[in-house]
């Protein structure tokens, strides 16, 4: 066995890999956290059914959850430079790629968050809202202070899954030039012909990854919050 | 603007392109029979809390889905091989070198998407009212006529929402099998926009392409499901 799988190498090669893990990390948050704002827009707009808006929303959601995230990638990544090459701007490659996965990395999962956030925002009782603009909250002001935070809340299930698959896509930025775990280890297997054993280090750290991501929602859900909804509590004499 | 979009390109593309959604859509739909076959089984294991098989299935179903699918695909590619090679004793050539991509990918999706279908399978089974099953033991069916007979039918169609979403986000996991040398819709898109150096008209013909399909499939699971909430417990 030991010709063909070497334990060594494997052992060896993980803090090399680990310390190309920032790049993972920081798109996953960036990403998430733009991602978070824009899909609570979109699902504001398409709860208020504002004219235009909403049917852009629509045709937007059904877009991004009809393709697959590679496509997105290369569509965005080889086709924006295509388009501002026409117009004249010939330096795009000295933009950053990372840029470009960020973006499609946010729009890309807005499209999911909106639909889960759509959900919550729902099921939030309409009386809350009436109840904060009754005292003089202008509906922003409702939105932040008051709905939003309990949306979320009710959210954290689905969101946590989107977070995972969101890390997990992470895995296929490789393909457009960006350095992280996944390209690390392809560009060491193909000086050290041991793929199997760098692809199963990336494996153990992306496990590792998801089960953090799943202890810090099951924390943050059955933690005492503040924006608990404490209704069944109190019901109960 | 005339040179940012060759439309006539673009026409061309997208019916090249189209020969290449059977490609995409057997792979799909295989890989999602036996992950189907494999999650029933996961799920079965886990419910009878089968001794050794339980543990290990539990085990499969958190590492697999916490691996990302390119992950999956590529352990399947590169780790094989080398089972097969050790399994065989060393000798190069036992022909593992001829066995297509198509078979590793069919594979690795199969695992993937295996370990979700058996949380989704669990959750239905599990929501399907306990007395049901104690009253197919009480007429005198066995465990598993009960289990085949009384709670799958049931369990199935509160599962068919979940399936129809994991069966649709397989359909864009398959785009991932361009990765291991699968000539699927992306991969043959990929082969054509580097070939002609125009990457914006391959890549939305593609997208559209792929958006057709969910589209088309999306519909047809609802109607399904619509005909199948007949079946459906109803609270009287």
């Amino acid at each position: 066995m030991g010709t063909y799988f070497s334990l060594e190498y494997m052992l060896e090669s993980l803090p090399v890999l680990l310390s190309y893990m920032d790049v993972t990390i920081l798109v996953t948050v960036i990403s998430e956290i733009a991602a978070m704002v824009l899909g609570s827009a979109v699902a504001l707009m398409r709860i208020h059914r504002m004219p235009a808006l909403n049917g852009l929303c629509i045709g937007y959601i059904s877009f991004v959850r009809g393709t697959p995230f590679l496509v997105q990638l290369y569509l965005i990544c080889f086709g924006v430079p295509q388009i501002l090459g026409a117009f004249g701007y010939a330096d795009i490659r000295s933009l950053p790629v990372l840029l470009f996965v960020l973006m499609v990395m946010t729009l890309h999962s807005g499209a999911y968050i909106a639909e889960i956030m759509r959900g919550s925002i729902l099921s939030i009782d309409e009386g809350q809202l009436e109840a904060a603009c009754s005292i003089g909250m202008t509906a922003a002001q409702a939105y932040r202070r008051i709905v939003l935070p309990q949306a979320f809340r009710t959210a954290i299930p689905a969101l946590s899954n989107e977070i995972i698959s969101t890390l997990k896509n992470t895995s296929l930025v490789f393909n457009v030039g960006v350095i992280d775990m996944l390209s690390k280890a392809e560009l060491m297997g193909s000086f050290s012909y041991r793929n199997l054993e760098l692809y199963l280090d990336v494996g153990i750290v992306y496990i590792f990854l998801c089960l953090a991501i799943h202890a810090g929602t099951v924390f943050l859900e059955h933690g005492r919050g503040r924006h608990k909804n404490q209704a069944a509590m109190v019901t109960v004499e | 603007m005339g040179n940012v979009i060759d439309f006539s390109f673009a026409l061309e593309v997208f019916g090249k392109l189209i020969g290449y959604v059977p490609v995409t859509l057997g792979l799909a739909l295989s890989s999602m029979f036996f992950a189907s076959v494999l999650g029933l089984a996961v799920m079965f294991v886990r419910w009878r809390r089968i001794p050794v098989l339980g543990q290990l299935a539990t085990f499969y179903v958190i590492i697999g889905r916490a691996l990302p699918t390119l992950i999956v695909l590529y352990l399947v590619f590169f780790g094989l091989p080398l089972l097969l090679l050790i399994l065989s004793g060393g000798k190069v050539n036992n022909g593992f070198n001829q066995i297509s991509p198509l078979v590793f990918a069919v594979l690795g999706l199969t695992l993937h998407s295996g370990a979700y279908l058996a949380e989704i399978f669990r959750t239905a089974v599990q929501s399907v009212n306990k007395g049901q099953m104690e009253a197919a033991l009480s007429v005198g069916m066995t465990s598993w006529e009960s289990f085949r007979r009384i709670v799958l039918p049931q369990a199935a169609v509160l599962a068919l929402p979940l399936m129809s979403n994991q069966f649709l986000g397989l359909i864009k996991g398959t785009s991932i099998a361009f990765m291991i040398t699968v000539m699927e819709l992306f991969g043959a898109a990929n082969v054509i926009s580097s070939l002609n150096n125009r990457y914006l008209e391959v890549y939305i013909a593609t997208a559209i392409l792929y958006w057709l399909v969910s589209i088309c499939f999306e519909k047809a699971f609802q109607m399904l499901e619509a005909k199948m909430s007949f079946f459906k417990e109803r609270k009287i």
